[in-house]
């Protein structure tokens, strides 16, 4: 659907333009959001075929990164996966082991660190010896003031620096998360994103959260409308009385 | 899809007709082509949502495949259900074909590394990978495709046709000269549906609630304004049958 129709599907359910609208980068920004809502909605219920456009997978080498500071391409909505691989490369590429990491809140990644770091037993033959271990991954959101977005950075807690510094080897960390949609836009001509079949849903949950924002009032916050001239009086909490 | 008839018959359904003591068309061609559109996706939706695949006959499509991926914006795809892998093998002169799964999304990131022919879905590819790299040469893959747009062309309302023979008992197909669903979908579902959609401008919501409650408090102060709020016979049509 063109960015258009959904306006003008949103105008057709309102039955707006008469007495009530909203402006243009309300209403956008309304969209983006029912946009987000519905995305949550299919991921709850366990459906990811009408969001599978912003499946992102990502294969990234972190051999030589630091391991708090994986900058993903995409601001993160959802996480979906994260498997971590260790190859050897000293002839070939062989593929040591594969697992999946848990996923822990930021705040805990710390309390879940490396229990052993035994380098020396990692040299006869990590094959057999790294396999068996845990590792646990998380994500942070920040703010990029320079190029005014979201960044998501991914944080992992594994036990393969030692490993690592001896070389010969390569650490591959594969993302796969949702990503959050492109700001809808009618000038930019940036319409929806998630697949045809459920854009008319995102239409109208738009429409019935402007109509909410109307018939319940939400937009008349004030004890006193600021056109009126008077004084709004506060208590003490701050809160106009 | 040529939705000329539809169009027709959803004005009748909506009593949308222009005639000496009406006013006009309430609903522009092009609002009803574009919410016909939308109920037949929401229909095809529900359909792949709650496994009702039987409905959806019309849109299983084949397509045989040379090589190991392909974008899926070039199948028009919606959901693969079974894809048949062609492998190259060398000492069986003939390509084996072997049956495998589709994975979506954050499930193809999970079986990434098991070894089992399988095909991945990630964002807009699909791929198809072997038990070793590089062996998949094509592959058979089944899917359904979007429902045939529908669109309005040369729309003439007829009611009672000016030469008698061209009404042409022949062919009991009246709607269509394509269809992307069996016919009576049409009639009982996706007309009904479009009926309901555009029929939220007409019925009395919350918004309007609000509205028709300012005419009565309206009538509470000036008892001498005979405003009729439910003069509008069609909305009790239902309720006389």
């Amino acid at each position: 659907m063109k960015p258009i129709e959904v306006l003008h599907i949103i105008r057709t359910l309102l039955d707006s333009g008469r007495e009530w609208y909203l402006n243009l980068p309300n209403v956008e920004q309304l969209i983006h959001d029912s946009q987000i809502k519905v995305i949550e909605y299919y991921l709850r219920i366990g459906e990811e075929r009408p969001i599978r456009p912003l499946f992102v997978y990502e294969n990234i080498d972190i051999t030589t990164t630091s391991k708090n500071l994986i900058e993903l391409q995409h601001p993160l909505l959802e996480p979906r996966n994260c498997v971590l691989s260790l190859y050897k490369t000293n002839i070939g590429i062989i593929e040591l082991y594969n697992r999946q990491l848990a996923y822990v809140p930021p705040h805990k990644l710390i309390s879940y660190n490396s229990i052993s770091n035994n380098v020396s037993n990692l040299v006869d033959d990590p094959s057999t010896m790294i396999a068996q271990r845990l590792g646990y991954w998380t994500y942070k959101q920040s703010w990029d003031v320079s190029n005014q977005k979201d960044i998501t950075t991914v944080e992992i807690n594994d036990h393969d620096n030692a490993l690592l510094l001896m070389g010969g080897y390569r650490l591959n960390l594969e993302i796969g998360y949702v990503r959050v949609p492109n700001k809808f836009s009618i000038e930019n001509n940036i319409g929806l994103e998630v697949t045809k079949e459920i854009q008319y849903e995102v239409a109208a949950v738009a429409a019935e959260s402007i109509n909410n924002m109307d018939v319940l009032e939400y937009e008349r916050g004030l004890a006193a409308p600021p056109e009126s001239g008077a004084r709004v009086t506060l208590d003490k909490t701050g809160r106009p009385i | 899809m040529n939705g000329d008839k539809l169009l027709s018959n959803i004005r009748r359904r909506l009593r949308d007709y222009e005639a000496i003591n009406k006013q006009g068309l309430f609903w522009s061609n092009e609002i009803i082509r574009l919410f016909m559109n939308q109920a037949q996706l929401v229909f095809f939706n529900y359909c792949l949502k709650e496994g009702k695949h039987h409905l959806l006959t019309h849109l299983i499509k084949t397509e045989y495949i040379a090589g190991e991926s392909i974008a899926l914006t070039a199948l028009s795809y919606e959901y693969a259900h079974a894809a048949v892998v062609n492998i190259a093998d060398i000492i069986t002169a003939p390509t084996i074909y072997r049956p495998s799964k589709i994975y979506i999304g954050a499930e193809s990131v999970a079986f990434e590394h098991i070894e089992h022919y399988a095909g991945h879905i990630r964002g807009g590819d699909l791929t198809l990978k072997g038990s070793t790299s590089g062996d998949v040469i094509s592959f058979n893959i089944g899917y359904y495709t979007y429902p045939d747009t529908i669109r309005i062309t040369g729309h003439k309302e007829v009611i009672i046709p000016d030469v008698y023979e061209i009404m042409d008992e022949d062919t009991p197909s009246y709607i269509l000269d394509y269809h992307s669903f069996d016919e009576h979908i049409y009639n009982d579902v996706i007309l009904p549906l479009t009926m309901v959609m555009l029929g939220q401008k007409e019925t009395v919501n919350q918004r309007e609630y609000k509205i028709l409650k300012g005419y009565v408090d309206l009538n509470k102060l000036f008892p001498s304004m005979q405003i009729n709020i439910n003069r509008s016979e069609d909305r009790f049509e239902g309720i006389k049958q």
